[in-house]
């Protein structure tokens, strides 16, 4: 006790901070190149159109890995941005028939600026407020959507075509090559923010935002960037799904959405990116194959329970435990074993 | 001497309650500046104002001839204003290392660009940044524990953790809130000699404690706040021979 | 005149419903600052009992049951779930209880459909007029139950138990050292506010007809209306939901009757950033 100033002995076996192992990118990269050729490999139409399904929806989870995981921002306004984005790209893409490649990224605009405003908006409370106010935005967003007959009221759009450099991008193949592209962007960015100033940032004014401040660190500033991010691409994957469902209503704007996303953040450790990827994958199949089943009607009360449950047993998410300290332990006494004991 | 920081007549109210009445400091650059009060003086609330944590009911404050009264704290601590807090508000489940780097906040910038798309420059920054964070660390005696969850630390080094990061930002004034609280005597004893070193190379500090003793021997300057008000100000020989000090202070010393 | 007088009265009992809710937030907050979301969906399973699922049963032992059961899904709820993830972050107990209110909901849904199901009120479909205004027998009766139960809450709070309860609120180690057995009052707390959810269900099924998600959108509007007053007192939270269910009525009937979710939620939104300790709220900041 007397010299707490003194380096600790225990170092050694000591819980250190997680890292990526070294095998952990060599198998990312591996899996991304396969996740491409896929659908060549697979040449099923439904198959890849559930893909494409797939890789939307990792999209909108991984959004909420950034605003949650990355910048502790419990947002439940996904919905809103996803359903801006949506309802964005009909008007932009499919009425005023500019072309995907430009109004994609002009849909990832108009959820950048919908995803600040809800941050300017949202900012000024916390935690639970913060969390109630995004969802009462979705709710707004949907109450003012449903009333505008501009927007097709409550019976919404149908009849649209979304294309991509030219092509329509109802081709389930070339919707999930799209949708790819956008999520890899999106992995590359998370990626890359975690290892820069933004991410330390993001990071410090998650953990305490009053030692944020200390350091210089505009708390505010960052998290609004994590919203714009984060709307900007909530708003593409919900631009991409009107490619899929060929139909926007406001149903996109649903607590079924934001039950699902919520679940597979959850379930995936909101902190944990291929957690997140992972469980995105496994649900959005389950579901799927429930709906094959004829046992649709339980999927939202299994998101319910899932939720629940990896709440009240395992807070950190399945992606916790690749950092919890019992498997941090066991993987150092692997390594130790391979290396002759050096640590 | 050159004066890098000026209080004027700063107060604050809570409520009915004046914690700091029309309290003034100067610090000079280079200088180990000790704020000193018995318990309940209004140290923290003082400092608070000053580093902007706290909003500002009257006076103002002069940082490098700047005019920042009512600036927010993370504009201070741009300008170059780091400081601790009494109660340490460390990045807990990050590592040492990682704390440590957040510090250097402001003094990275390489644009959006390189955030978002981990360039060769991004790289290169963060691995000089890296780089000085482990210097830093070799200095205060913490390389050992740099990959270490700072939740895991124990309490005395946790305190230098914070220390660190706030040096890390190469403050030109380093607020420090007790640094000393809650550490057993040896302990206090290196922090003395870590604060006098750190002085020595430049730093110019201001510390609060309630502990007189600590402070007597290693400041150049000393400012005694008690219930909100400054009584003394000047070089500890001066200051502990005010009466109004020896009563304020010293004289029930035992319940410090 | 006649359809201010109208207007009134409907918000008044619009108010009231949500007001039970709001009571039920604030008992539990106050005491734990927990918000119980799940309170919305414990009101709409006590509306099933009462009208949809057991119609052969007496009414009487339909009320009772649903009274029941919503105590118990109260109690066991805190006790096997939300407590030990309260001790370590209130947040993901909150979220937690915003799961478990779907789960109720689609259990609800797939035992009785989806479709929203009419509710026969209790009181009879008789219509009273009292001068210019004409008020149904159901919706009379929603303002008695209402000003009963608030009544009595008040004098469980007034009464000298009452008064430790309000002890253990301003600190809960002092109350321990007193020897105020907080878990034991915590749990009362937890059966006291499934009481505000049942009656709530039960008053609101003939008005609104049953739907399973119902739940949902009845535990935000009336967390709303407790914002809206002040979630850190009971009775702040009971005006505020009351001051919401006029103000929505209000809005409804003189401006737009298609737009009054956006009126509720921005209404929330604007109290959150001018008022976060809601309208009547001391200006200590709510801490949540």
């Amino acid at each position: 006790m007397t010299d707490t100033l003194s380096p600790a002995t225990t170092g050694a076996t000591g819980r250190r901070a997680p890292s990526a192992g070294n095998l952990l990118p060599i198998i990312g990269v591996v899996v991304a190149a396969v996740a491409v050729v896929l659908p060549i490999l697979v040449d099923d139409f439904a198959f890849n159109y559930l893909m494409s399904y797939t890789v939307i929806t990792c999209i909108l989870a991984l959004t909420m890995h950034l605003l949650m995981g990355l910048a502790g921002v419990f947002s439940l306004g996904q919905a809103a941005m996803f359903g801006a984005g949506a309802y964005a790209a009909v008007v932009i893409i499919g009425q005023t028939g500019i072309d995907g490649t430009l109004g994609l990224f002009l849909v990832a605009a108009v959820g950048a600026v919908i995803g600040i405003l809800m941050g300017l908006v949202t900012l000024r409370t916390t935690d639970l407020y913060l969390a109630l106010t995004t969802l009462a935005f979705g709710y707004i967003v949907e109450n003012l959507v449903r009333n505008s007959d501009w927007l097709g009221g409550p019976q919404g759009i149908t009849g649209f075509d979304i294309t991509f450099a030219g092509s329509y991008l109802d081709e389930p193949k070339l919707l999930y090559w799209v949708g790819l592209g956008f999520l890899y962007l999106l992995i590359v960015i998370i990626m890359s923010v975690r290892r820069s100033k933004v991410g330390r940032a993001l990071m410090a004014t998650r953990e305490s935002p009053i030692a944020a401040r200390s350091i210089g660190i505009d708390t505010r500033r960052y998290k609004l960037l994590a919203f714009g991010v984060a709307g900007a691409f909530a708003a593409v994957a919900g631009g991409l799904y009107t490619a899929y469902a060929l139909v926007v209503d406001p149903s996109v704007f649903g607590i079924d959405l934001t039950l699902s996303v919520l679940a597979i953040a959850i379930v995936g450790g909101l902190r944990s990116m291929p957690g997140i990827i992972v469980v995105a994958i496994v649900l959005t199949y389950f579901r799927n194959s429930a709906e094959t089943f004829g046992a649709s009607q339980y999927v939202l009360l299994i998101y319910g329970l899932l939720i629940v449950l990896t709440l009240r047993f395992l807070p950190q998410g399945l992606g916790g435990l690749l950092t919890s300290p019992r498997v941090l332990a066991a993987t150092r006494s692997i390594r130790a074993r391979f290396h002759g004991g050096t640590q | 001497m050159t004066v890098i920081l000026e209080a004027r007549g700063l107060t604050r109210k809570f409520g009915g309650l004046t914690a700091v009445d029309n309290a003034d400091i100067t610090v000079d650059e280079h200088a180990l500046h000790g704020l000193i009060g018995p318990n309940g003086a209004g140290k923290t609330t003082f400092v608070n104002m000053i580093t902007g944590v706290d909003s500002i009911d009257g006076g103002t404050v002069t940082f490098e001839g700047k005019d920042v009264t009512g600036l927010r704290s993370f504009h201070m601590a741009s300008l170059g204003m780091a400081r601790s807090f009494q109660t340490s508000q460390l990045f807990e489940e990050e590592s040492v290392l990682s704390n440590v780097m957040a510090g250097r906040h402001r003094h990275i910038d390489y644009g959006f660009p390189h955030t978002f798309f981990y360039t060769p420059k991004t790289s290169r920054v963060e691995r000089a940044n890296r780089e000085r964070c482990m210097a830093l660390l070799e200095q205060l005696n913490l390389a050992d524990d740099a990959k270490r969850l700072v939740a895991e630390l124990p309490y005395g080094r946790r305190r230098l953790v914070e220390m660190a990061r706030a040096i890390a930002s190469e403050p030109s004034l380093l607020v420090l809130d007790e640094p000393a609280a809650g550490l057993p005597g040896s302990d206090v004893e290196a922090l003395g000699e870590t604060l006098v070193s750190l002085s020595k190379n430049g730093y110019t500090v201001l510390i609060i404690e309630h502990n007189i003793g600590l402070l007597m021997s290693i400041c150049d300057g000393l400012t005694v706040l008690s219930e909100g008000r400054v009584i003394a100000d000047g070089v500890p020989s001066v200051v502990r021979a005010d009466p109004q000090v020896i009563e304020a202070y010293i004289g029930r010393s035992d319940d410090a | 005149m006649e359809t201010f007088v109208q207007l009134i009265a409907a918000g008044l009992v619009t108010g009231t419903i949500y007001a039970l809710i709001a009571a039920g937030y604030a008992v539990l907050y106050t005491a734990t600052g927990f918000v119980n979301f799940a309170l919305g969906a414990q009101a709409m399973i006590g509306g099933y009992l009462t009208y949809v699922f057991l119609p052969e049963l007496p009414l009487i032992v339909r009320v009772l049951l649903a009274i029941v059961v919503s105590i118990l899904v109260s109690v066991a709820s805190w006790a096997f779930f939300y407590r030990q993830v309260a001790e370590k972050d209130m947040l993901s107990a909150v979220i937690m209880s915003f799961g478990f209110s779907i789960v109720m909901a689609e259990f609800v849904r797939i035992i009785a459909g989806g479709i929203p199901l009419p509710a026969e009120s209790p009181f009879g479909s008789g219509v009273q007029q009292i001068g210019i205004l004409s008020i149904s027998n159901h919706s009379m009766a929603v303002l008695v139950v209402g000003i009963v139960l608030f009544a009595a809450l008040a004098l469980v709070f007034r009464s000298r138990g009452g008064m430790s309860i309000r002890a253990m609120f301003q600190d809960k180690e002092m109350a321990e050292t007193l020897g105020i057995p907080t878990n034991r009052v915590v749990i009362g707390l937890f059966a006291l506010s499934g009481v505000f959810a049942a009656a709530a269900g039960i008053l609101t099924g003939p008005i609104l007809s049953m739907s399973p998600h119902m739940g949902t959108s009845l535990a935000l509007i009336a967390f709303v209306g407790a914002i809206l007053g002040g979630l850190g007192r009971i009775s702040t939270a009971i005006i505020g939901a009351i001051m919401l269910g006029l103000l929505e009525t209000l809005f409804a009937g003189y401006v737009s009757q298609d737009y009054r979710t956006t009126l509720v939620f921005a209404v929330f939104i604007l109290v959150l950033i001018v008022r976060p300790a809601g309208v009547f709220g001391s200006k200590t900041k709510v801490k949540v």
